[in-house]
């Protein structure tokens, strides 16, 4: 890819299209080795990521090329703005975002959501609530789930 | 393809799943654990991250521990039955939730991980 390429294209599985600059999209592992192995134009079609998940990660990388770019913003601030980005992220979406990460292969996005994900454990009721998970174990796996946990839920 | 997995957690992938696990303190893995089948086999592939660590005690004579977490100050845990000579055997390293024993005689080495027991809360 030449050097005057400097936006890329990427498209999102329901056909969004994204234009950004390069040093954002490059975050992403799995984009920077699809432009390294030339296997690509410039248009990136990303078949496992939605646009409104998409746009959500275009947003992470931004700002944090802006801040890995030129460092004028501290590495405080950048903390406080990650933690405003999950903080009222609904729990599809941040299940959406993991995966994303994970397909994009972008570590610190992957490592913000599961903190994300990790935080929401401090009550086994929100817990439960947020994830919206019903409980599907079988009657001995609960047992012992029971056995096992009596001294982790009686307050 | 992923709409339809949005509100599932029990499909988050194993390795994903662990990434969750291991940023967990030792109460909040074993209430995570229970969420489903797929979090439980997570947890058993996983080792929880104690950023506090936890005081071990060893009654001498007894056949068990007793867990104090700071995070949580009015809580004590016995641990369930660890075997004969437990309280007089000595703990000469500790990583993680593993604790190396070596036995009165000083002729044997144990290996125990706590996290395999069944904890109690003994006081409030």
């Amino acid at each position: 890819m030449s050097k005057s390429e400097k936006k890329i294209v990427l498209k999102s599985l329901d056909n969004e299209a994204f234009e950004v600059e390069k040093a954002v999209a490059l975050q992403s592992q799995t984009i920077w080795v699809m432009c390294e192995d030339k296997c690509v134009g410039n248009e990136i079609p990303l078949e496992n990521v939605t646009g409104q998940i998409l746009a959500k990660v275009i947003d992470y990388c931004k700002k944090h090329a802006v801040v890995d770019g030129d460092g004028d913003e501290s590495s405080e601030e950048l903390k406080n703005w990650d933690t405003e980005f999950t903080k009222n992220m609904d729990q599809s979406t941040l299940f959406n975002m993991i995966l994303a990460a994970n397909y994009l292969n972008i570590k610190s996005l992957l490592n913000l959501t599961c903190q994300a994900v990790a935080d929401k454990t401090k009550t086994i009721d929100e817990f439960h609530t947020f994830l919206n998970i019903e409980n599907n174990f079988t009657p001995e796996e609960e047992a012992q789930i029971c056995q096992e946990n009596l001294w982790a839920f009686d307050d | 393809m992923m709409q339809t997995n949005a509100h599932c957690w029990c499909k988050l992938p194993q390795d994903l799943l662990r990434l969750i696990f291991e940023r967990l303190g030792f109460a909040d893995f074993q209430r995570a654990k229970t969420i489903c089948s797929s979090w439980l086999l997570a947890s058993k592939i996983s080792q929880p991250n104690n950023e506090i660590p936890w005081m071990i005690l060893i009654p001498k004579d007894n056949n068990y521990g007793l867990l104090l977490n700071p995070e949580e100050k009015d809580k004590v845990y016995k641990t369930q039955y660890l075997g004969n000579d437990f309280g007089n055997s000595f703990c000469v390293a500790t990583y993680r939730s593993w604790l190396l024993m070596l036995d009165p005689q000083c002729t044997e080495m144990n290996i125990v991980d706590i996290r395999q027991y069944n904890l109690y809360r003994v006081s409030s």
